[in-house]
């Protein structure tokens, strides 16, 4: 289902490809590996410079993520004796009211070796369930945390946005109530790939009607109810497949389905406020034919090709940065501090890029235009309303300018 | 920076199970803007956390 939008290992490198260019940005020279782009610990640092906080450096990265793991079917467990210091972040965001949870190390010896071959047989039991699901879930993974359960506060599973790719959970008594939970925090966890790499989310949806659901009259803002709805969904899927299986008295699978439709019908009436492809998404998984987006274009491809030859030349804005993932999109960020970041579809990658000589280059509107339809084996027409609907989109953000004779240089917009 | 008072999604006992959803034929991506931002990261909403409780805790807390 999720393929439809990107298939996880697509989602995984777009996402590495965000984190790199932020990494270019405030550790230049830090050469980060995929592992460590990997890492909830330099994503929580990396997106916190993002937001604004400048303090960072290579050193803070590399430090971030010093912790010991051990392995469980694939899935790294924290393991570090020190983890309750290291992590003491994302416990103190996880953390109920009046609870310090600390997390279940080596240092505790059988114990933690018993939630270990426990956490290890739940992954071979999802893998066994539902191995699509598995496959497509446990991409976005990266980091798995035991709760001590005297400290963990009737935390029974969590994770964050602010370190994605990091699951918690309380201290297990079986694998089953493991597997549950990498279906519902993996689910959040694929969310927050899917927010940082494709149309999901944006201002709209921040000022948007909160949600209360009517089983205990909690209030989500949009972004939580999405991630809610999400997560349900994944679980009435799995709930299909667990039959068989001893579910946990806590075990949301039998109520899963009921939730998802309650969600996800306050999340239709409320999609005005959601980007294309959570809008898509959500009529994907509930069943209901999804409304496509148009290429936004009420003009005829003469009116078309006269605005985009008008345009005296074409250059990057100085300052930006953009970085290509394997699937052909890009991703860019302006000169500001923060920056704004952008993904970029085929074609505006490759509009982009044409500046090969960066930001001194400027690039007549005709050169592009012949060597697009060299390339694009589509109809002159085609290629016009494709290059112009790419840079207008390129120019409304601040990526790429308009530049020559004033009267001319404004109609690209 | 990350705000202390989580969000929690409270979830209490059970119901009966549901269908899978089936994905549309012919469903596929979408064509929407070529440049789109990325908001997550300026948008920094208190809590910001997924927390599943316990329903005795769940009680506790509200």
């Amino acid at each position: 289902m999720h393929a439809a939008i990107a298939p996880a290992g697509v989602l995984v490198d777009e996402r590495r490809t965000l984190y790199r260019l932020a990494g270019e940005i405030y550790a230049p020279g830090a050469r980060l590996s995929d592992n460590l782009l990997d890492h909830p610990a330099v994503r929580y640092e990396l997106g916190r410079a993002l937001a604004g906080h400048e303090d960072l450096d290579g050193e803070t990265l590399f430090a971030a993520a010093r912790i010991e793991v051990a392995d469980a079917a694939g899935i790294a467990v924290v393991s570090d004796s020190d983890a309750t210091s290291k992590l003491a972040t994302p416990l103190r965001i996880i953390a109920p009211a009046g609870a310090k949870p600390q997390v279940l190390t080596r240092a505790d010896g059988e114990r933690f070796a018993a939630a270990l071959a426990l956490v290890a047989e739940a992954v071979e039991l999802f893998r066994a369930l539902a191995p699509e699901m598995s496959d497509d879930l446990l991409a976005h993974l990266d980091l798995f945390v035991v709760l001590k359960s005297e400290t963990s506060g009737g935390v029974v599973s969590a994770s964050t946005r602010y370190m994605p790719g990091l699951v918690l959970i309380d201290e297990p008594a079986t694998a089953m109530e493991v597997a549950e939970a990498l279906v519902h925090e993996g689910s959040h966890l694929k969310f927050f790939d899917f927010a940082v790499t494709r149309d999901f989310l944006d201002a709209r949806s921040h000022r948007a009607d909160h949600f209360v659901n009517s089983w205990s009259r909690v209030e989500w803002p949009m972004e939580q109810a999405y991630a809610a709805w999400h997560a349900y969904t994944a679980l009435s899927q799995f709930a299909l497949q667990c039959e068989s299986q001893q579910l946990s008295p806590l075990s949301l699978l039998p109520k899963a389905h009921e939730r998802a439709a309650e969600i996800g019908q306050w999340l239709v009436e409320h999609q005005a406020d959601l980007c294309s492809d959570a809008r898509w998404l959500l009529h994907a998984l509930r069943g209901t034919a999804p409304s496509r987006d148009e290429m936004p274009s009420t003009m005829d491809g003469d009116t078309l090709a006269e605005q985009f030859l008008e345009t005296d030349h074409l250059q990057l804005v100085p300052g930006v940065r953009r970085a290509r993932a394997a699937s052909g999109r890009s991703v860019a960020a302006t000169a500001s501090r923060p920056p704004n970041i952008f993904w970029l579809d085929t074609d505006a990658t490759w509009v982009i890029a044409q500046f090969r000589g960066g930001e001194s280059e400027k690039v007549a509107p005709a050169s592009m235009l012949a060597l697009a339809a060299e390339e694009w084996n589509e109809t002159e027409e085609a290629v016009i309303r494709r290059l112009v609907v790419a840079l207008r989109s390129l120019v409304a953000s601040e990526l790429v300018e308009p530049e020559g004779a004033p009267s001319h240089s404004r109609r690209i917009r | 920076m990350t705000p202390n008072q989580p969000v929690r999604p409270q979830m209490p006992p059970a119901m009966p199970s549901g269908r899978t959803p089936h994905l549309p034929q012919g469903g596929g991506p979408v064509v929407g803007q070529p440049v789109n931002q990325v908001d997550f990261f300026r948008h920094m909403p208190n809590g910001g956390a997924t927390v599943y409780l316990r329903p005795a805790e769940v009680a506790q807390n509200d």
